[in-house]
C-alpha cells in the first residue's frame, strides 16, 4: 500500500477515509490517493482546500468511471496545490442506481464544467451545482452515452447499420415500447 | 431558331472569330462558363480537413487562380465545402447555412468523416455522412485529403457545372429520399446482413 505523508494526514483527520490498493511497482510515479465515502466527500474537499498544510487550490480535473459489474460509479478528482507543489487523487464510490453526489463546485469553481461533463455523459447528478445541465450533448438527448449499458437510439443522421441493433435495447426490447424515441436536434 | 441550328450550336460554341474580339456562343454556355470560373465557397470548416482547405486557399496551392475565393457569408456563396466531421449538434447549423445559400448551390464533401462518418461511424454523436442532411455533388476521399485532392474536386465540380445545363434544358438532380424511404432501405440492409 502506498501511504505517503499526505494520505496519513487526511486519514488522521477523517478516520473513515481509506487508501485504495495501488500496485506501486507498476506505476512510475505513484501519486497520493485516498478513497473517501460519498457522505464525507465535501468535508474532505473543504479540508484539502482550506487547510494550510494541504492548500489544494488547483483542481486539475475530475472524471467518473463506470464499474458496471460492481454496480458502482467511481468519481475521481485530481487536485494540485500551486503553493505546496503537491498533488492528490480523491476517489469516491456511489451506487449506480442512485447516481448522485454532492457538488464540489462551491469549493473549486473550476469543477463547474467538469461536473457538467460527467453529468452529461455519465448521468451522475451533482446536488448543489449552480448550473447542472448538458454541456456537450444537446438538450433532449436520450440517455447518457458513456455509461456501459448505454444503448444508442438511431435518429435521422444515422445510417442504421452501426454496431448494435437499432431500435432495440440490450435485452432486445423495442425502444418504442419503452417510450424512447430517437430525436435528433431540431432545426433553428 | 430551328432545331437544326441548335444541333450545330455545339460546333460553333468555342469558335473564335479572326482577331478574337467576338465569341459567338449560347447564353447557357456563357452563364455556365462564368459560373464555373468563379466558384465562391463559404468560409466554413468543421475539423482537421479545414486545415487542408486553408492550405489550399493559401499561396502554395492558390485556389484563387481557378476563381475560388472564400466568402464570409452564405448569401454570396455558390459552394459549401464540408471540411470535417459533422456532429449531430452542428447538423442543424449546416442545414441552415446550406438553405441560406442562393441557388444554384453546390456541395463538396471533403474527407472520410463528412462522406460517411469515417472513423466515428459507431459514434453516438456524429452524423453518418453529410449527405444525410443535404445533397452532395462531389465526394473527396482521404483523411484528410491533400489540397491536390480538393483541387481535383474543384475541377470536377467545374466540369459538372459545365454540363449542368444541357442545350438550355436544366438537368435536375434527383430529390433526396425521405426518412421513411431511408429507414426501409436500412431495414432491408439489416435483414440482408442477418440472413
Amino acid at each position: 500500500m502506498y501511504l505517503p505523508e499526505l494520505c496519513q494526514k487526511v486519514i488522521a483527520k477523517f478516520p473513515d477515509v481509506t487508501v485504495p490498493p495501488v500496485a506501486e511497482k507498476t506505476i512510475r510515479d505513484p501519486e497520493a490517493m485516498v478513497m473517501v465515502p460519498a457522505k464525507t466527500l465535501v468535508a474532505v474537499c473543504r479540508f484539502l482546500r482550506e487547510n494550510d498544510e494541504m492548500a489544494f487550490d488547483l483542481p486539475i480535473q475530475m472524471t467518473a468511471v463506470d464499474y458496471i459489474k460492481e454496480n458502482v460509479f467511481e468519481l475521481v478528482y485530481y487536485l494540485y496545490s500551486s503553493r505546496r507543489k503537491h498533488a492528490i487523487i480523491v476517489k469516491s464510490r456511489i451506487d449506480r442506481a442512485a447516481a448522485a453526489i454532492e457538488s464540489v463546485t462551491p469549493i473549486w469553481a473550476g469543477m463547474d464544467w467538469q461536473e457538467r461533463e460527467v453529468f452529461d455523459l455519465m448521468g451522475i447528478t451533482f446536488t448543489g451545482h449552480p448550473n447542472l445541465k448538458r454541456i456537450m450533448m444537446w438538450e433532449g438527448f436520450p440517455g447518457f452515452p458513456l455509461r456501459k449499458d448505454y444503448v444508442h437510439v438511431t435518429d435521422r443522421y444515422d445510417s442504421g447499420l452501426e454496431v448494435g441493433t437499432p431500435g432495440l435495447d440490450a435485452k432486445g426490447v423495442p425502444l418504442k415500447a419503452l417510450g424512447i424515441t430517437g430525436e435528433a436536434p431540431s432545426g433553428h | 431558331m430551328s432545331g437544326n441550328a441548335f444541333d450545330s450550336l455545339d460546333k460553333i460554341r468555342q469558335h473564335k472569330f479572326p482577331g478574337g474580339e467576338l465569341i459567338m456562343t449560347s447564353v447557357d454556355f456563357f452563364i455556365d462558363w462564368a459560373r464555373k470560373s468563379s466558384i465562391w465557397p463559404l468560409t466554413f470548416g468543421l475539423a482537421c480537413c479545414a486545415i487542408e482547405m486553408m492550405a489550399a486557399y493559401a499561396s502554395r496551392y492558390d485556389f484563387d487562380r481557378v476563381g475560388v475565393i472564400p466568402r464570409p457569408t452564405p448569401r454570396q456563396a455558390d459552394l459549401m465545402i464540408i471540411a470535417g466531421t459533422v456532429v449531430k449538434k452542428m447538423a442543424p447549423a449546416v442545414e441552415l447555412l446550406y438553405h441560406q445559400m442562393p441557388e444554384p448551390r453546390f456541395v463538396i464533401s471533403m474527407g472520410a468523416c463528412s462522406n460517411c462518418g469515417g472513423p466515428y461511424y459507431d459514434s453516438y454523436s456524429v452524423a453518418k455522412g453529410v449527405d444525410k442532411l443535404i445533397p452532395v455533388d462531389i465526394y473527396v476521399p482521404g483523411c484528410p485529403p491533400r489540397p491536390e485532392a480538393l483541387h481535383t474536386a474543384i475541377v470536377a465540380l467545374q466540369d459538372k457545372i459545365d454540363k449542368y445545363w444541357d442545350a438550355g434544358k436544366r438537368v435536375l438532380r434527383p430529390e433526396m429520399p425521405t426518412n421513411e424511404v431511408l429507414r426501409e432501405i436500412n431495414d432491408a440492409a439489416i435483414n440482408a446482413r442477418k440472413s
